[in-house]
């Protein structure tokens, strides 16, 4: 579905992904594993278009992503939950997720896609006109991941959705981004909690230094004994 | 002291400053989008005031017609400006101020080029309304009744723009945060160009409104922008329901204030004022919080 072939991506002068390519296959779950800093994020933001690869390809089907205007990234089906959730904090919950649907077809569906949400998280209808930021950690994640399901997506991009959140709820988001996967939504996850994440995926990379160093079916990376040492403590 | 005259100094203030919040209105939707200011918005107001002399008198169209014109001409000169000189200075890292040094500079060419086209020498243009209304003796002409008129018109329609709008939500979407702003579709840098324009609305509304008590030249900005600046600071900068609280309250303390002060004594009040905000409130009256 997408391939990213060879990017070098910088942050100004400071190059942070070096030669970096991953193949995503329509339907999976893939994981994107690596320590701090290892430029996890760097490649999700690649993706949805907020930065530009210096060098290389990102490919959705035979279309070039790194040349289009970013903002239409995502009305190619494309969705990103990002890193610490960036919701619109001064909007409200509803308003917030009406923002997922800002392209136009979308937007005239804006109300049947809402119901949707709430249905998937009946919390958020109970809080629809509060200010987002002033919600908790748990719900601030559900209105990001719901954001990015009123476009609609055929993939969705999570970049740690379980960070800073308590084990309880952690436990639900990855049943719902299960749930979402097994409904057709191809899935890419960002997570430092490896073996949560190998747990769900099909398919990861591990990340080092903005290049892999390391790649296979879940199930073979949870034997190797370089990723229980170095990320999953064992 | 007579009450009908503090009333009336008071009505009078509030219709003043009914202009002073259009104004400010502008600029703080562009703090609020940009994070910078607009040293040129006296410039929208000022062309918008010439548009309105050539359109109205000049060209003798109606006054609705020549003002909707005018309109639309500030806002395509308020998205260029956004293109072709803030679009390349923002988001340089160490260039904070550099948008705003640029509007100056704007500021400088565009009253030089009116200068230029229609000379010095100051116009006028008639009331679009004649007569004044009388109550509780109070004497109030029909054409500041229509300014306030007007002035809460414009107001509300960008409230509710912003509010509810497609557009206006995205606005407001991309003030909070542009990266996600980006993800989710929205195209930040029309976004911008459209935020200029929009500001440069406001102007030339206050512009059409006022043209016909002052007279138009191409320094009629300066003054006022000097106010608008005071009052999104007092407002607190990026807050739009500061720029309206502190634009009408200002124009009420200047209105009553020249019962007890020489007229021209009017900008000290406004900038004590400032100091006085600024001193028990640095972020303003409404700061903290985004509109």
């Amino acid at each position: 579905m997408l391939s990213v072939f060879e990017i070098d991506v910088f942050y100004g002068e400071v190059q942070v992904i070096h030669g970096l390519s991953i193949e995503i296959k329509k339907g999976t779950t893939t994981a994107l594993l690596g320590s701090n800093g290892a430029g996890k994020s760097t490649v999700l933001r690649t993706l949805s278009g907020i930065l530009r690869p210096e060098k290389g390809q990102v490919l959705l089907g035979n279309n070039r992503l790194d040349k289009i205007e970013p903002s239409t990234i995502v009305t190619k089906g494309i969705a990103h939950v990002p890193e610490g959730r960036r919701l619109f904090s001064q909007m409200s919950v509803e308003e917030n997720l009406i923002m997922g649907a800002f392209e136009k077809k979308l937007w005239a569906n804006r109300k049947d896609n809402l119901q949707y949400i709430y249905d998937l998280f009946p919390r958020l209808k109970e809080r629809r006109m509060q200010e987002a930021g002033t919600l908790s950690g748990g719900e601030q994640q559900m209105v990001a991941i719901g954001r990015a399901l009123m476009s609609k997506p055929k993939m969705l991009m999570l970049d740690e959705p379980s960070l800073g959140l308590a084990p309880k709820i952690v436990e639900s988001i990855f049943e719902l981004i299960q749930d979402l996967n097994k409904e057709g939504i191809t899935i890419l996850l960002v997570e430092q909690n490896a073996q949560i994440a190998l747990e769900i995926s099909d398919y990861s990379y591990v990340l080092e230094n903005g290049r892999i160093a390391l790649e296979g079916k879940a199930e073979n990376l949870m034997d190797n004994i370089y990723v229980k040492q170095a990320y999953l403590g064992l | 002291m007579d009450v009908t005259i503090v009333l009336q100094q008071i009505i009078n203030g509030v219709i003043v400053g009914s202009i002073y919040a259009l104004m400010a209105s502008g600029l703080s939707l562009i703090w609020g989008t940009m994070k910078t200011l607009n040293f040129a918005h006296g410039e929208f107001y000022m062309l918008g005031g010439f548009f309105m002399f050539i359109l109205n008198v000049q060209a003798g169209l109606n006054p609705i017609l020549a003002g909707a014109i005018s309109i639309l001409f500030i806002f395509v000169v308020g998205v260029i400006m956004q293109r072709l000189v803030i679009h390349y200075l923002m988001d340089k890292p160490g260039w904070d101020v550099s948008p705003l040094i640029a509007t100056f500079g704007v500021s400088i060419f565009l009253q030089n080029l009116s200068l230029k086209l229609w000379g010095e020498r100051f116009k006028n243009i008639p009331y679009y309304l004649g007569g004044e209304a009388s109550f509780f003796g109070i004497n109030l002409s029909y054409h500041r009744i229509l300014i306030l008129i007007i002035a809460v018109v414009v107001i509300f329609t960008l409230w509710a723009f912003l509010k509810y709008s497609r557009f206006g939500m995205a606005l407001r979407a991309t003030s909070q945060d542009r990266d996600a702003a980006t993800i989710n579709g929205i195209n930040t840098k029309k976004m911008f160009m459209i935020t200029f324009g929009i500001s440069a609305i406001l102007a030339t509304a206050a512009a059409i409104m006022l043209s016909p008590i002052y007279s138009v030249n191409p320094w009629m900005g300066e003054s006022l922008l000097l106010k608008a600046l005071a009052v999104i600071v007092i407002g607190g900068l990026g807050s739009l329901v500061g720029a309206i609280i502190a634009g009408v309250g200002l124009g009420v303390l200047e209105g009553v204030g020249i019962l007890f002060f020489p007229s021209e004594w009017q900008n000290v009040i406004a900038f004590s004022i400032l100091i006085i905000v600024l001193w028990i409130r640095p972020s303003g009256l409404f700061g903290t919080k985004e509109w």
